[in-house]
């Protein structure tokens, strides 16, 4: 039998035990488990990264490192543009690291500037022609007192339509009918929503407001101008109509289903050139700041295809983008490029997250390390690629290591147990060598490790060509959990609010003007700048129709006889001219050559001249306006028959 | 049959017969609207159109029984409308009813016939009856009269006076199709299609006459709103002061375009009129039933211009237009 401490005692041993087989449990399930590298990577390069498949990337000299380790025809089969590269040598510049990363912002070429500008300048024009015909429009309507009666109006309704104040907002509308809605008079909030509706499209130039047109008549020319539009406005028109002519009631559940159609409408037809801009201006934004990260990203040197490599061995990679100091996970693994900008706040929340449990990766990069890492990477001391082997106490945890990797630093430890709180606990395992130094260590801080590696060669795209450098990262990677995060100079380049980011973007002053921007719209469309009047529909008239009009008040004078001796003398001198008769030749001569051109018997084409002859006697006693009419138009086809410029350039405009 | 049925019915027929009348759309639906208000169509247009192929197929997709009159010069009052012959085995008189004992009638050139004869035939529309010899006969129903005119040939003809054009309900214009029209006619054509043999075209019949005389009593039940009167008063009234015309539209134009557009209103599925319906239909209503001054006529104002320039003078009633 077993006491009662003894029970309690062997239930604490029983819960230390199964607790302890848990953790175990834990870390096998968070160990990836081995796979061959040789088919992912193979998958990995058929996709296509430049630096494998793009003969002018620009490569930097940390790029040309691997030119001697790429030499053979394995690489050469997997890679053949990247031979072509080698041979261009360096042309870019190698990416600084020293100071936290800038993203180079998309610069507008002249053609977008000239673009932008001539659009700001179109901006303003319009607005000063809008304030212009605003101007002009309260001129000409005058008071309400000056207003001429409506035609065929009774005195009550032109009294009425004098004294209305029409309002055209289309904002105010709609609160108007709101309000009217919430007062119970659904009738004048549906007619307030409706005339929304109609000012709204007026305002797209999809419709013109005049007192003759019909609904029919809006939606026709709607679906003329946007026929997407045409079945909802039609629709929201015949809910209207229902009300105005069909005798249904107007009530609450009408008046809803009429607004919101107005409104759905209004929104729409604001979304799609809204939605267009934002597309326009996010996408060139976007497309302009990812063009030299893509490039450094794909070069040998750079992580993409060594990011798709670990997704398709089963990791959770991916690029980190917020601040290190905010890690969290303790189950993850980060490792550390040397383009990641790290301050002191970053190493201590590094420290207290490996501490909690996380596996951190240092992949070399000139910077000084942290006491509580003991190890120092020092600058490198040979130029020869060396070959990677397991250091002698790790050689049945890297039994098979086939790697190579270029020239570069080495490790140097640093002496453990000094006492202090920041320093190692005990000193660094040797991992890897490179040569004859010391190229990865690994050392247990609290819950969690650190590994650093010498360099990042590891984890550049290059060494997915190298022998078997792919499987030797994901054997290192593999025992650290499924989330690799990788650091680099992208991370915490993120802002914390919007007020740093507009610090950082420099910012302020566009953000000022764009306010000052909706202040100014506000101020025009919120606020009228005179009493609202409809838009004046002006035109420039055609030629024809000032002749026209002329010719109508000859007519409503009675006057056609005057108009005919002015066209008679016109039409002889034209003739005159065409036949190049000289100002001595009578009416005669005249005739006489339109006769012999015009086929025309010669009596009658002199009595027609002569009754056009300006000042013949007889003439103002001629006939109707009837006659006087028929005369003209035959004066028109004789000089039609004759021909001149007049017609060729008719003829020509006809053709 | 309410509004909705019998906007469906009429969509069926329109679109069976645009089927084969191809590119007269508005024509088609005029004709209907002039069906369905009991009223009867002037068509004037030039040869080879498709006039007569409109009333045939008509009669085809409504049931209807029709016929055809060529009016000529010669053609008498008795060759319309029937008389008494003398029957040698009775030893009676029998009448012999005339081509207008028939549902739908195509008259043809009705401007070739001379005035008498004329009258008979437009006495017979407005009466829906015809008398001989003193015993008055009805005419059957539905009764549709479909009357052509050319107005290019002018000379030998009869033009109809004023008073007997104001029997028309409308007078449409039909027009020369445009060349994507023209390609679909040549299409059709080739696919088959020989307006002289209908019954090769498979034209289905959509209605029978009793559903017909069923929709013309259901338009009544449309309902016109005041402000509409008051529209359609107005524009009628716009005529009879118009600078333009010597004399305006008679107060039958004003009951056309009623109850025009109280058929139009049903045809689209509506029980309501609307403004447009009485404005798409001022044109076809008022074209005839007006008269040009002189001067106007010397311009080459044609008194199409003028309805449209009466229609933008009337406000539209619910305009919002200050």
């Amino acid at each position: 039998m077993i006491g009662k401490p003894g029970a309690v005692a062997l239930l604490l041993i029983t819960a230390a035990a199964s607790g302890g087989t848990a953790h175990a449990a834990d870390e096998q399930a968070r160990r990836i488990p081995h796979r061959d590298a040789a088919p992912i990577v193979r998958s990995v390069l058929e996709r296509p990264f430049a630096f494998c498949h793009d003969r002018r990337i620009p490569l930097t000299e940390g790029d040309l490192r691997w030119r001697d380790l790429l030499q053979s025809k394995e690489a050469q089969a997997r890679c053949p543009d990247l031979l072509e590269a080698w041979k261009r040598g360096a042309t870019a510049t190698e990416p600084n690291h020293s100071g936290p990363s800038e993203i180079p912002l998309p610069a507008a070429g002249p053609f977008l500037q000239t673009f932008v500008w001539m659009g700001l300048g179109l901006l303003v024009a319009l607005f000063l022609a809008r304030l212009f015909s605003q101007g002009v429009a309260f001129r000409r309507s005058g008071s309400p007192a000056e207003r001429p009666p409506v035609p065929g109006a009774s005195v009550s309704e032109a009294a009425a339509a004098s004294t209305a104040d029409v309002e055209t907002d289309v904002e105010r509308l709609l609160s108007r009918a709101r309000s009217e809605a919430a007062a119970g008079q659904f009738q004048q909030a549906i007619a307030d929503a409706y005339a929304a509706l109609l000012r709204s499209l007026a305002g797209a130039g999809a419709v013109q407001i005049e007192a003759d047109r019909t609904n029919g008549d809006h939606v026709r020319e709607v679906g003329r101008r946007f026929p997407a539009l045409r079945s909802p406005v039609e629709a929201t028109f015949a809910a209207v109509e229902e009300v105005q002519f069909g005798g249904a009631p107007a009530d609450e559940g009408r008046f809803r289903r009429i607004y919101d159609g107005v409104v759905g409408l209004i929104v729409r037809r604001l979304a799609q050139p809204l939605a267009i801009l934002l597309l326009c201006g996010f996408g060139s934004a976007l497309s302009g700041c990812a063009f030299q990260r893509v490039e450094r990203d794909q070069a040998p040197s750079g992580h993409a295809a060594v990011l798709a490599f670990l997704q398709q061995y089963g990791f959770e990679a991916r690029e980190r983008l917020s601040a290190l100091t905010s890690t969290d996970d303790p189950t993850g693994q980060l490792v550390v490029l040397p383009g990641a900008t790290l301050d002191e706040a970053g190493w201590t929340a590094i420290e207290q997250w490996v501490d909690d449990g996380g596996t951190l990766f240092v992949a070399g990069g000139d910077r000084e390390l942290p006491d509580w890492i003991g190890v120092a990477i020092e600058p490198a001391r040979s130029s020869s690629s060396g070959r990677l082997t397991a250091a002698p106490e790790q050689a049945a945890r890297f039994e098979r290591v086939r790697a190579v990797v270029p020239p570069g630093p080495h490790l140097r430890p640093l002496p453990a147990g000094g006492g202090s709180e920041h320093e190692p606990a005990e000193p660094a395992r040797p991992l890897l060598l490179r040569a004859a130094t010391l190229y990865a260590v690994e050392q247990a801080h609290g819950e969690g490790r650190v590994v650093v590696l010498a360099d990042d060669s590891l984890f550049a795209n290059a060494a997915l060509l190298v022998e078997d450098d792919a499987g030797l990262l994901a054997d290192l990677l593999r025992e650290g959990g499924r989330t690799v995060e990788l650091a680099g100079e992208l991370t915490g380049a993120g802002s914390p609010n919007p007020l740093t980011s507009v610090r950082r973007g420099r910012l302020a002053p566009a953000m000022l003007q764009l306010a000052l921007l909706v202040l100014l719209f506000f101020a025009c469309k919120g606020t009228h700048f005179g009493r609202p009047v409809d838009r004046i529909a002006t035109h420039r008239r055609a030629f024809s129709e000032h002749v026209r009009a002329v010719g109508l008040q000859y007519a409503r004078a009675h006057a056609s006889r005057r108009a005919f001796e002015l066209y008679g003398g016109y039409g002889i001198e034209r003739l005159r001219e065409r036949l190049r008769l000289g100002r001595g030749k009578g009416l005669h001569a005249v005739a006489e050559g339109v006769a012999a051109r015009g086929g025309r018997p010669i009596g009658e084409v002199m009595r027609l001249l002569v009754d056009a002859h300006p000042g013949a006697p007889g003439q103002t006693s001629g006939g109707s306006a009837g006659e006087d009419l028929a005369s003209m138009r035959q004066i028109a086809t004789l000089l039609t028959e004759i021909g001149g410029a007049g017609e060729r350039s008719r003829a020509r405009a006809e053709g | 049959m309410n509004a909705a049925e019998l906007g469906q019915k009429v969509r069926e027929i329109h679109a069976e017969i645009a089927r084969v009348v191809i590119g007269q759309d508005e024509v088609v639906e005029h004709t209907l609207i002039a069906l369905l208000a009991r009223g009867h169509v002037l068509l004037e247009g030039a040869p080879g159109l498709g006039k007569t192929l409109l009333v045939r197929v008509l009669a085809r997709v409504l049931g209807c029984e029709s016929k055809r009159i060529q009016f000529t010069p010669d053609l008498m009052p008795s060759d319309v409308t029937g008389g008494n012959v003398f029957s040698q085995p009775r030893g009676a008189f029998e009448f012999m009813a005339g081509p207008v004992f028939t549902q739908l009638l195509l008259a043809d050139e009705i401007n070739r016939a001379p005035a008498k004869t004329q009258s008979a035939l437009l006495e017979a529309m407005q009466e829906r009856s015809v008398t001989v010899d003193g015993t008055t006969r009805p005419l059957p129903s539905p009764f549709l009269v479909i009357a052509t005119q050319n107005p290019i040939e002018s000379q030998g003809t009869y033009p109809l006076p004023e008073a007997q054009l104001d029997r028309f309900f409308f007078k449409l214009d039909v027009r020369a199709p445009d060349a994507a029209v023209e390609k679909a006619i040549l299409v059709s054509h080739l696919g088959g299609f020989d307006a002289t043999a209908l019954d090769d075209a498979r034209i289905e019949r959509r209605t029978r006459p009793e559903e017909l005389c069923a929709m013309q009593a259901a338009i009544r039940q449309v309902r016109v709103d005041d402000s509409l009167l008051e529209y359609i008063a107005t524009i009628v009234g716009h005529t009879r002061a118009h600078r333009w015309l010597y004399f305006g539209a008679s107060p039958r134009a004003s009951l056309a375009l009623l109850v025009g557009a109280q058929a139009r209103a049903a045809m689209f599925g509506r029980d309501f009129v609307t403004p447009d319906d009485v404005k798409s239909l001022a044109r076809a209503a008022l074209r005839h039933r007006i008269g040009l001054q002189p001067d106007a006529e010397i311009e080459g104002i044609s008194t199409d211009d003028c309805v449209v320039e009466i229609l933008r003078e009337v406000r539209v009633p619910a305009s919002i237009a200050a």
